[in-house]
């Protein structure tokens, strides 16, 4: 579904993805995993037209992305959300939705129907008429994935949803992820929180200084040594 | 108010303050020329208008949150336009205001499109814009044909509805007052339309919106042309009231700072914070002329200023997000 092949970024001096190739197929989950600064939001961008490669191919069903915006990525079928929530904070919570909503619905009633079905997906429907900017972080951030799902994705990027949550959070964004799998939609996750991604992901990635340094399932990669190496002794073995 | 929204979302009308309140004054706004005087309809009229432009631009700063210091670019291209095509080819302005209106938007379109092609941000969008206001300042004030600096005069036809002139201030003032809930109606569609949600994206935050699928060039092109649109019919309608057009009046730099001034106070991004905005900034600016005198300028020019500064500090979002919190 997305092929990513020789992609390379530079900033100035910097080069932040080298070389990289990547495949996904559809209806997988792959985890992009990596120390930090490792490049992976990067790869993020330059998937989702916020940032154009140096060098690369970035294909999504068979089309070349490389040619497009932003905001036709998205409505080809790639949606991402932000490591740092970024709601409309005038809007309310359902109206956040709807904002994506509107993407893949023109008429206002059914876009709010779509909206509010996506809010009971995630479990934000209490907050639905609270405004945006005003609620708990934690929910700020199931926001963002809301937002991201109304746009009906074919492949969804996620950014570190899962940061800085409680265990029980983490718990029910799991399932929710696990949710949206079942709902047909692929997954690209980038994530810290180790026995989380490499609990639901089927394959993994590890960049490390912008590089591909391990590829294969959880298990493999837990017991890579190279992968241990770069984060540096950190321990984060499968649980 | 999130109450509010959410009823609208929903689809409820409800009676409450919110809408028996604007009613009864719009009651007694209607029935006003009966009995009030020839300078009290004068002042109205100005605060209609001013409103009315205040709402035009609203859609773009406001709603879409783009910065623009030059509407007088619209502005005046509505005045001279219906106002040249009346002088020269006999075209009524009931027809010229839309001519005007059109070449505005166009103008609007080419404006927006080589900024934010280029992705100008914020204050140095607002540059664009002031930049483009002087252009056509310094055009209008150097070229005769358009009447150079002592600009031009309408010629006098008495009360001639057909070619948008009257005697009486009465038929002003109801256009104006017509012109200023028409673009307040424009506005509260567009809140609760799909672009309308789209332009308060992309002032909120605008990679997210990006990232969901807006196409937010297009949106901020098009928020400028109906703006563009809107504002230059308040031009023709200012000469045709006026009589008498001129470039520092109509393009000048003055025009497009009252139109921002009064939606600032009274809170830009909010449906009724440009009505608010004029009707506490024109009778202000009247109020502050009698007293101490527009001859001495630079001294009218500071009483206002403070008094801007006061309301930015004490009220930041404007009167109307005031008000709202008070009610609440």
């Amino acid at each position: 579904m997305l092929e990513v092949r020789g992609l390379r970024k530079e900033f100035g001096g910097l080069l932040a993805v080298k070389d990289l190739d990547l495949c996904l197929d559809e209806g997988e989950i792959l985890g992009l995993i990596g120390p930090n600064g490792a490049g992976k939001t990067t790869v993020f961008n330059l998937i989702s037209g916020f940032l154009r490669p140096n060098a690369g191919e970035i294909g999504f069903k068979g089309d070349s992305l490389l040619s497009l915006e932003s905001h036709q990525i998205c409505l080809k079928g790639i949606t991402r959300t932000f490591q740092i929530a970024q709601p409309f904070q005038d809007l309310t919570v359902l109206e956040n939705v709807l904002v994506g909503a509107f993407s893949q619905e023109k008429k206002f009633r059914l876009a709010r129907e779509k909206a509010v079905k996506v809010l009971q997906f995630v479990g934000l429907s209490e907050f639905q008429d609270q405004e945006a900017g005003r609620i708990p972080i934690a929910s700020q951030k199931r926001l963002e994935l809301a937002k991201a799902l109304a746009t009906k994705p074919q492949l969804l990027l996620l950014d570190e949803v899962m940061a800085g949550l409680t265990l029980t959070e983490i718990s029910e964004v799991l399932s929710i992820i696990k949710k949206i799998r079942e709902s047909g939609i692929t997954l690209l996750i980038i994530e810290h929180v180790m026995h989380a991604i490499m609990s639901v992901s089927d394959r993994i990635i590890v960049l490390h200084h912008g590089e591909k340094i391990a590829e294969g399932s959880p298990q493999r990669v837990a017991k890579d040594k190279k992968v241990m190496d770069a984060y540096l002794g950190e321990d984060f073995m499968l649980e | 108010m999130n109450g509010n929204v959410a009823a609208k979302i929903s689809g409820n009308r409800f009676w409450s303050i919110k809408f028996i309140g604007p009613t009864l004054v719009l009651i007694f706004l209607i029935c006003l020329p009966l009995f009030a005087g020839t300078y009290t309809l004068h002042l109205m009229i100005l605060i209609f208008l001013y409103a009315y432009l205040g709402q035009s631009w609203n859609i773009l700063g406001g709603y879409a949150g783009q910065l623009s210091l030059g509407h007088g670019t619209f502005f005046g291209l509505g005045a001279y336009t219906s106002t040249l095509l009346f002088i020269h080819l006999g075209l009524t302005p009931w027809l010229g205001i839309l001519v005007g209106a059109i070449l505005a938007a166009l103008c609007g379109i080419l404006i927006s499109f080589m900024s934010f092609h280029f992705g100008l941000k914020s204050h140095f969008f607002a540059l664009a814009t002031i930049a483009f206001a002087e252009i056509f300042r310094l055009f209008a004030n150097t070229i005769q044909w358009v009447g150079g600096a002592q600009g031009l005069l309408l010629p006098l036809k008495g009360n001639a509805p057909g070619v948008f002139q009257f005697i009486e201030k009465d038929p002003y003032y109801y256009i104006a007052l017509a012109m200023m809930i028409l673009s307040t109606v424009i506005v509260y569609f567009l809140q609760r339309s799909r672009y309308g949600y789209y332009f308060i994206a992309i002032r909120e935050n605008e990679e997210a919106a990006k990232a969901l699928g807006i196409n937010t060039l297009r949106c901020k092109i098009l928020a400028t042309a109906i703006s563009a649109f809107l504002t230059a019919m308040g031009g023709t309608f200012f000469a045709q009231y006026v009589l008498y057009i001129d470039p520092s009046g109509s393009f000048g730099v003055l025009v497009s700072v009252e139109i921002v001034l009064r939606t600032i106070v009274g809170g830009t991004g909010t449906i009724f914070g440009p009505i608010l905005g004029s009707f506490a900034l024109s009778p202000l600016s009247e109020l502050i002329q009698s007293v101490v005198g527009v001859g001495r300028s630079g001294v009218y020019m500071m009483v206002y200023g403070a008094i801007l500064m006061t309301v930015c500090l004490v009220m930041p979002n404007g009167i109307f997000p005031y008000l709202k919190r008070f009610f609440k």
